[in-house]
């Protein structure tokens, strides 16, 4: 009991040290607590397993057919800020962007900690099967070294469309796919998005480290407190827009800017993520907000099957007079396979039916820790 | 007799890179580098709509 005193107060010493108050970083854990659903005052048992510091959990973070997007992302993070991430939350033994060591002393790194086992496998970029040759990290196929670094870990975490689905290196012809393609003896947890939103991933870490199991999933492996639960179109600011009929057709027409971007290629109503309440860039705008259309880079078709990106897929049915001058008549229904939910997650995937699942895992955690009490 | 040293991989860059470089007698007689990784981002823009080539080249890079 004494040690883990002195280990939480050391750990509170060391985020005061980097700048990080005792108040922004429970900030952040409530946040995270809230967007999984859980009450605010959850935020503290966030706290709490974030802080142990002793037990740190090794990660390995391995990159494939990838563009760092998604490490730089993390990176990018402000509240917490990397610092924090690295240091106190996770022990991150390996990635080639950010890891000091080079060369056959950061590989013998993760030999280690391979051997060791237990920790949470990363992966950010997609994996070639047309040729091995297409991604050859440690003198080995990213295919191999993806199922040896998989062995030993606790869970998989694929990062970004390019890992999670294939993404953009899909389209090509190095025959691209995701983890979940290649992993299948082990959980895996799609966190899609090009690149991912860090508090997608962070969010996802802390529910792992609080209760040591991926949170609900749908169908398409992402959590759905992030994905599945929020539909780009249905949250849109510009959604009164399409219900009115006013959609831009000409870039070049100020009037218009502000209106309903379907005709421009929006993939809004087949993609599924909280964008639209969890801004990007530490809450400053998004894709929308800044008037581009979606593109739909969470969802599995990206980008090969939603090209081209600024022409629409479908064309919503007008009245007599056009497009623009009477309200269209129809909402688009996604087909089933596009909302990315199949029957039992959808009533999950409701927020109020989440409610009580999520309320049960929080009460078996605390009796598991309850019962850990007495006998310790 | 040359030294063969290897760096693979080199870290701290965006992508995959290995380095070969032969020393014989403290002088480097040759090198190699060799960037170890292939999406042909080029040939799958072949035949797509202009407007995305922005979108799908600036991902050759995320850093």
């Amino acid at each position: 009991m004494e040690n883990q005193t002195k280990s939480k107060e050391t750990s509170l010493i060391k985020m005061e040290f980097r700048g990080l108050s005792r108040r922004s970083f429970l900030k952040f854990c409530t946040a995270a607590a809230v967007m999984l659903g859980f009450e605010s005052s959850y935020g503290a048992v966030f706290a709490e397993a974030a802080e142990e510091a002793i037990k740190k959990k090794p990660v390995i973070w391995l990159q494939g057919q990838g563009c760092t997007g998604c490490s730089t992302s993390l990176l990018s993070s402000l509240n917490p800020g990397p610092a924090e991430i690295l240091l106190d939350m996770i022990s991150m033994r390996f990635n080639t962007t950010i890891m000091g060591s080079t060369g056959h002393v950061s590989v013998d790194v993760l030999e280690e900690t391979l051997k060791e086992g237990n920790y949470l496998l990363v992966i950010e970029g997609s994996i070639p099967t047309a040729d091995p040759r297409y991604c050859i990290v440690e003198g080995m196929g990213f295919e191999e070294l993806v199922l040896k670094a998989a062995k030993n870990a606790e869970a998989v975490v694929a990062v970004g469309t390019c890992a999670t689905y294939g993404g953009i290196p899909r389209a090509g012809l190095t025959g691209a796919v995701g983890v979940s393609e290649i992993v299948t003896d082990k959980p895996v947890v799609n966190i899609a998005g090009c690149p991912m939103n860090p508090s997608w991933l962070m969010g996802t870490l802390l529910y792992y480290l609080s209760f040591q199991e991926l949170p609900d999933m749908d169908n398409t492996g992402r959590p759905l407190a992030y994905y599945g639960n929020h539909n780009i179109h249905e949250t849109c600011p510009r959604v009164n827009f399409f219900e009115n009929g006013q959609f831009i057709t000409d870039w070049n027409d100020p009037a218009t800017v502000n209106w309903c971007l379907l005709l421009a290629g929006c993939k809004g109503p087949m993609t599924y993520a909280d964008c639209n309440r969890n801004w990007w860039n530490d809450g400053v705008s998004n894709c929308l907000r800044s008037g581009a259309p979606c593109a739909g880079c969470v969802q599995p078709q990206f980008y090969k099957d939603f090209a081209p990106l600024y022409e629409p897929l479908f064309v919503p049915e007008t009245g007599d007079k056009g497009v623009g001058e009477k309200p269209a008549p129809t909402q688009p229904q996604p087909a089933a396979q596009d909302r990315g939910l199949d029957a039992k997650s959808a009533v999950l995937g409701a927020v109020l039916a989440a409610a009580p699942v999520v309320a049960n895992k929080v009460i078996k955690a605390q009796k598991k820790k309850k019962g850990e009490l007495k006998h310790g | 007799m040359a030294k063969k040293i290897v760096v693979d991989p080199v870290t701290r860059i965006e992508g995959h890179l290995k380095a070969e470089v032969e020393v014989e007698n403290g002088v480097i007689v040759d090198a190699r580098c060799s960037g170890t990784m292939f999406r042909g981002l080029e040939q799958l823009v072949i035949g797509k709509d202009p407007r995305d080539v922005p979108y799908v080249t600036e991902r050759a890079c995320g850093v």
